[in-house]
């Protein structure tokens, strides 16, 4: 079916509408040259006899050798306390009480750090379990963002920029522009638990790349209405035929929505995913001790183990961006317990998704990364809280390309300011692309006679990462 | 004002306002020293030593009581306040510790001495002095941003006299309105495209202001009409209909957060809330002025009325204040009333002034000049009113403990006081209630409770079934709906009338300088009232909003209105106009219109048709290079840009195909018999709501709403977040709404339902039959080769479907054809019936499972096939897209 004169057609259908909103110069073809060009793997495919993929959101090529084929991104919301849970900072312990750098007074983290694994790195005892792991981590220490505002931030997070009057588009909308997605009876990009607000569908939007690469979004139960069909496949197959001519029709009309191509291109995916996603995501088909070992239960606690575990089935299918989302982590005050009943909900399922996705071979193209839009400072704020750090902050990554046990750039004594490896986020989204196998110079689109990119005009990979 | 002046005025103000007895500010005399240290010296160790370890913070606050905090004690716990200063006989701290009240004595275990309780009534009578909290030095200092910030940023500058610009193409324009936008066009040399026809222009103008499809007479008749006043006729028509105020009520719901639930960790449904969604739509069908319905909703409870139902129906208004989202699972009173506070100024600086005002709770505001003394300006005219949303705040509360009816607005009968027998009973049941809860509080975890008691059942379970009685006995009795009455959701003044101490980093105990009532200072009003001191302010906040020399109120509402019309606001980010905020793309003409809509006495019906005659509205959606390369987003209207319809929309548009919309309003809503427990999301009232959401054909807007339970028909089609102010929604392209389209219950009847009509009219034959349902789902004829390939379609689908029920093993007669109730992916088998499910764990509270759906089944494979060719229409890109 991949190959039907419909798809076809509906990739006609692309190529003229986005053309012309690229603008008069003829970028927009080229890049449309080559977002429906043939990847190697369907040229393999072709070989053996299989129709390729055709459509926009088949697999094209990348620009050079990719590390990793796809990227589970855990995104804790709200901004977790790095002085906490990874960043051990020993002057910070010595000078609790003093008078900080920049003001306020300085507040060790009042939870025990230990060094684990052979690289000895310090991890505090609310992640008793991804502390098993830290060889196996990549840390980046020096992190760096514009805005101490949480909806400025979660957006400049996911879009690179967090401008009000233009929305830009979601990085995981970017990947499925320059990489098509592997399974195309999935959706390529899928969000689990999304926040509403906060910038909200912006957050896995497509802005003004089509409509088909925006991000899907599922709850954390996993529940998607509708997947059910209620006709024999090759009636529905039929009336879904129906749709499309008179879709395309519409399109060949003068004043027609941008979003067609979007719309037809999500009803060719709708009726594939009445096929895979309800058994993808039934988590309780899973082995009891596959759930344990998630810590899987049901109700608002067991939530991101549930989430874990959907973006392991996910990403084992083939889909090519899965974010997972827990909130809750912006410990103004409550810090204390508030870490404490974060920390639980996810140390375990982070620490069972890397097992499993390792144990299942997933580990060596699959990667993982972890971290929020910003972090908290060293200091106190009140008896029980700590407010917003922009200046400096980590993230870790695990998996596909980047060096195992391994730690880039620090901040200062305290945790404060990054003093090495700096990295701006949008340094961090070209890294990510180019362990994606994109060079995120040349990963452009062509908007209102501009060329946009995922990390605007700025960006430098951090090579020293990779492994 | 800036911070420092205004904290300076509070001294001299907390001197001159005699404030009621319990009074929310701190006692005037909080600096003195000797009290200071008596206080220190005896009084905190003592509170501290004997009463901390169950009463305070850190600790399980029994009976919600704290008493390491003066609000704690003030406010007291689920007995009332503990501390009265400057009263000792009317405190119950101190009947308490005298252990004179055989019921109430405290510490339980341990007397205190008689010097220790003359200690704290000492304290009490000296009015209870707390030291106050230190304060960081930024608060109260002026920022000299700020002032620059003030003077500077375009959206709080006064709106000036602006003049209609001048424009080449003097035909083009038809109105001031269009000479603004072909200003900016001719600016950029941009050509804008040509006219709409009038089939678009129908369709485009009928959903915008009512949110429903033209019915094909409709088209016929404005078609048929050649008169020049034809579509002037048809906008006036349109204004008139009750489906505008539906329509454009709901655009108004968006941005009030309207919702009939708590939402949040413990989901309790507000079953009155209902009434401020019609009291909603009512006024935009009355062309209500929207200054008035701005200061209704503020302060409806305080403006004069001519007659009773005009004094429910600003009660009523209130409702703006009371259906945001609330945590009742709260230990602490104080955090409830602070967090709800802080919902309710979100949700009035982001709706009516486009400000993010509740930014400035912890620390003043990053962006935008709102110092925190403003914020708390504001908290002291919200602290000095009653939330009245029927709900108390608890920690780990279960079955009714949540409501309270005393909290609930009287309204259909006379709200004079109540009289006093029946509040003699219901003081008693309340005694009585309060005696079982501690009956069962003091069996708790203990052995005994375990022990059979007279019925052979455990103790324990026999008192929890005491204290449901009692407590449904009590309902009975203070329940204003079980009185025969009938309740609203919205605020009162309060108990207590007085300013508000700033809060240092938004904590609620953590009290700082007290700030007068007031306004924000980032807007010069000068006709700005003062506030009364023996009112809350809402009032006067009702007129400071809607002053006319507020310069924002009109340009936040202009620019609601604009967005409506066109896709996007002159600024995008409609509900922030500060400096994170979008800058208009038209500023002149951004103020002609607030303008505008001031002159013509706020009238929202008169702005919207001064927008819609004009040429800008009417232009046609075609694409032009030329201009695409400039503007691609047509913010400066050289087209009409398509647009989805909304959630709402598209259901209503296709009940409307089917003949089944009902157009009358349905009396409440599918949550207004809902008790006032807990809903679990997979619990039995969310299947009883959804059944009700998938049984009803009344429009979308009457849906019931309760949060986290949103119908899926409005969910998929990126209805609006019901937790905040939601001016403009998303619009996604996702297959979510694919899968809708094709597989969903509610279309599938539809389609069925149009099928069924469509094959009662034996006076139409096929072709006219196709054209038949082109112009009741997309507004238009059928071409010839749409007639061709439906007619094709329908025969092949038929001929499959007997093929396919042939192969399928035998059925029972009746069974559906092609399409069943739960049969997969599998043909057109009929699948058994789904054997009902065992009743849920209520502890598995995972997400909504659809309820079973009633069975919709073609009779036979030619009805089978005109659904299947209907829903297709349904689900086609044209029927949800206007051009």
């Amino acid at each position: 079916m991949f190959g039907s004169p419909l798809a076809r057609a509906s990739a006609a259908v692309v190529s003229r509408r986005q053309a012309l909103k690229a603008g008069s110069a003829g970028f927009g073809y080229l890049a449309l040259a080559g977002m429906l060009g043939q990847s190697a793997s369907e040229v393999a495919r072709a070989a053996a006899g299989e129709a390729p993929a055709a459509g926009p959101l088949a697999p094209k090529r990348p620009h050079f050798a990719a590390k990793a084929k796809r990227i589970i991104f855990l995104f804790m919301q709200g901004a977790i306390s790095q002085m906490d849970t990874w960043e051990y900072k020993q002057q910070l312990q010595a000078d609790d009480g003093k008078v900080g750098p920049g003001g306020g007074n300085l507040t060790g983290s009042k939870f025990k750090f230990g060094q684990h694994g052979d690289t000895g790195t310090w991890v505090s005892e609310l992640y008793p379990h991804v502390a098993r792991h830290v060889d196996e981590l990549c840390f980046i220490r020096g992190l760096y963002t514009d805005t101490p505002a949480h909806p400025e931030a979660v957006m400049q997070l996911h879009t690179g920029a967090a401008l009000v009057s233009l929305t830009r588009p979601s990085m995981g909308a970017w990947l499925m522009y320059g990489l098509g997605t592997e399974n195309q009876d999935l959706p390529g990009y899928i969000t689990i638990n999304p926040p509403p607000n906060f910038g909200g569908t912006a957050n896995y939007g497509s802005a003004f790349l089509p409509a088909h690469f925006q991000g899907t979004k599922i709850s954390d139960a996993g529940y998607m209405p509708n997947l059910k069909a209620h006709a024999a496949a090759s009636l529905q197959r039929k009336q879904l035929e129906l749709v499309q001519a008179m879709n395309r029709d519409l399109a060949a009309t003068p004043g027609a929505p941008d979003q067609l191509d979007g719309i037809i291109q999500s009803y060719e995916l709708a009726f594939k995913m009445q096929g895979q996603v309800p058994e993808i995501l039934d988590i309780s088909r899973e082995p009891r001790h596959v759930l344990d070992a998630y810590a899987v239960k049901p109700g608002p606690g067991g939530s991101f183990a549930r989430q874990c575990l959907m973006a392991r089935r996910l990403c084992e299918a083939g889909v090519r961006f899965v974010e997972i989302c827990q909130p809750g982590w912006d410990h103004h005050n409550n810090l204390h317990k508030g870490l404490i009943g974060n920390c639980a909900a996810t140390d375990q399922p982070t620490a069972a998704l890397l097992d499993d996705l390792r144990r299942r071979g997933l580990l060596e193209d699959t990667l993982v990364l972890f971290g929020s839009e910003f972090g908290r400072m060293p200091t106190a704020q009140g008896p029980d809280g700590r407010d917003h750090n922009i200046t400096g902050y980590p993230m870790w990554l695990a998996g596909a390309g980047v060096k195992p046990g391994f730690s880039h750039g620090e901040t200062d004594e305290y945790g404060l300011k990054a003093i090495e490896g700096r990295m701006h986020v949008n340094d961090l989204h070209a890294t990510l692309l180019a362990l994606m196998g994109l060079d995120h110079e040349q990963l452009t689109y062509r908007y209102a006679g501009r060329d946009f990119r995922l990390t605007d005009v700025a960006g430098n990979v951090a090579w020293e990462i990779f492994a | 004002m800036n911070a420092g002046a205004r904290l300076a005025l509070s001294l001299a103000a907390s001197f001159l306002v005699a404030l009621p007895a319990v009074a929310w500010g701190q006692a005037a005399d909080a600096d003195d020293p000797a009290a200071i240290e008596f206080f220190e010296k005896k009084v905190r160790p003592l509170l501290a030593d004997n009463c901390y370890n169950c009463h305070s913070a850190n600790t399980n606050s029994q009976g919600g009581l704290r008493v390491d905090d003066r609000n704690g004690l003030v406010l007291g716990g689920d007995s009332g306040p503990a501390v009265v200063p400057g009263k000792p006989d009317e405190s119950l701290l101190i009947r308490a510790v005298s252990y004179s009240d055989a019921d109430l004595k405290m510490p339980p275990k341990k007397q205190l001495s008689a010097e220790q309780v003359a200690d704290l009534t000492r304290w009490i009578q000296d009015g209870a002095v707390w030291p106050k909290v230190r304060l960081p030095e930024a608060i109260g200092t002026s920022n000299p941003e700020y002032t620059e910030l003030t003077e500077k940023h375009w959206a709080w500058q006064p709106i000036r006299p602006v003049q209609v610009p001048m424009v080449r193409d003097t035909d083009w324009a038809r109105n001031e309105i269009d000479a603004f936008i072909l200003a900016r066009l001719e600016e950029k040399g941009i050509e804008p495209v040509g006219d709409a026809d009038k089939l678009v222009l129908i369709r485009r103008l009928t959903f915008d202001l009512t949110g429903l499809p033209p019915t094909p007479e409709e088209i016929e008749a404005f078609l048929g009409d050649a008169s020049a006043e034809a579509y002037e006729r048809l906008v006036d028509r349109l204004l008139a209909s009750p489906a505008f105020g539906e329509r454009w009520g709901r655009h108004w719901l968006d941005v009030a957060r309207y919702g009939e639930s708590t939402g949040s960790s413990r989901n309790l449904p507000y079953p009155h809330a209902w009434r401020y969604r019609d009291y909603v739509i009512d006024a935009f069908n009355d062309d209500k002025p929207c200054d008035q319905f701005i200061r209704e909703q503020i302060a409806g409870d305080l403006l004069p009325a001519n007659s009773p139902q005009q004094k429910v129906e600003q009660l009523v208004a209130t409702g703006f204040l009371a259906v945001g989202v609330k945590d009742v699972n709260q230990r602490f009173k104080i955090r409830f009333i602070m967090d709800n506070i802080d919902e309710q100024i979100d949700t009035v600086s982001r709706s009516i002034l486009g400000l993010t005002a509740s930014c400035a709770r912890c620390h003043d505001h990053k962006f935008d000049p709102i110092p925190t003394a403003d914020y708390y300006a504001l908290v002291g005219i919200f602290q000095s009113t009653d939330l009245c949303a029927g709900l108390r705040n608890k920690m780990g509360g279960g079955g009714l403990d949540y409501y309270d009816s005393q909290m609930l607005l009287r309204i259909g009968f006379e709200t004079k006081e109540m009289d006093p027998k029946a509040a003699k009973e219901i003081e008693k049941a309340t005694k009585k209630l309060a005696d079982a809860r501690a009956e069962l509080e003091a069996l708790r975890g203990k052995p005994e409770g375990d022990e059979p008691g007279d019925n052979g059942r455990p103790k324990r379970a026999a008192v929890r079934q005491k204290v449901k009685k009692l407590q449904n006995e009590l309902l009975a009795l203070a329940d204003p709906v079980a009185q025969g009455g009938q309740a609203a959701l919205g605020v009162r003044e309060g108990r207590s009338i007085g300013d508000a101490e700033i809060r240092i980093r938004g904590e609620a105990e953590k009290v700082g300088p007290v700030v007068p009532r007031g306004f924000l200072s980032l807007l010069h009003i000068p006709d700005a009232p003062s506030v009364n001191p023996r009112q809350s302010g809402r009032l006067e906040l009702a007129h400071w909003l809607t002053s006319a020399h507020n310069p924002l109120t009109p340009r936040v509402m202009a620019n609601r209105v604009w967005q409506h019309l066109f896709g996007a606001g002159l600024v995008k980010s409609v509900d922030n106009f500060g400096v994170t905020g979008d800058v208009p793309s038209h500023p002149e003409l951004l103020d002609y219109l607030a303008t505008r809509l001031v002159r013509d006495g706020w009238s929202v019906k008169k702005l919207i048709r001064a927008i819609v005659v004009s040429r800008a509205y009417r232009l046609s959606s075609a694409e032009s290079a030329a201009a695409v390369a400039v503007d691609p987003d047509a913010r400066l209207v050289w087209r009409h840009n398509p647009r989805r319809l909304d959630a709402e929309e598209i259901r209503d548009a296709a009940l409307s195909a089917s003949g089944r919309l009902d157009r009358a309003r349905p009396e409440g809503s599918a949550a207004k018999d809902l008790k006032v427990v807990e809903l679990r999301n997979n619990g039995p009232e969310a299947r009883q709501l959804s059944a009700a959401v998938g049984a009803s054909t009344h429009r979308s807007v009457y849906l019931p709403l309760v949060r986290g339970l949103t119908p899926t028909a409005l969910e998929v089609f990126d209805f609006a977040e019901q937790g905040m102010v939601t001016g403009s929604r998303s619009v996604t392209t996702v297959p979510t709404q694919a899968l809708y389209m094709l597989n969903d219950p509610f279309v599938r009847q539809q389609s069925l339902a149009i099928a069924d009509r469509l094959l009662a009219r034996s006076d139409l034959d096929d072709a006219a039959r196709v054209d038949w349902v082109y112009r009741r789902t997309v507004g238009r004829a059928a071409t010839p080769k749409e007639i061709a390939r439906a007619k094709e379609y329908v025969a092949a689908y038929a001929a499959v479907a007997v093929e396919l029920a042939a192969q399928a093993p035998p059925q029972v007669a009746g069974e559906p054809v092609a399409a069943t109730a739960d049969n997969g992916n599998d043909g057109g088998g009929a699948a058994p019936r789904k054997k009902p499910a065992p009743p849920p764990n209520p502890d598995d509270v995972v997400e909504d499972e659809p309820v079973v759906e009633e069975t919709i089944q073609p009779t036979n494979p030619a009805a089978a096939a005109w659904a299947s060719f209907c829903q297709a229409v349904l689900g086609s890109a044209e029927f949800r897209y206007l051009k």
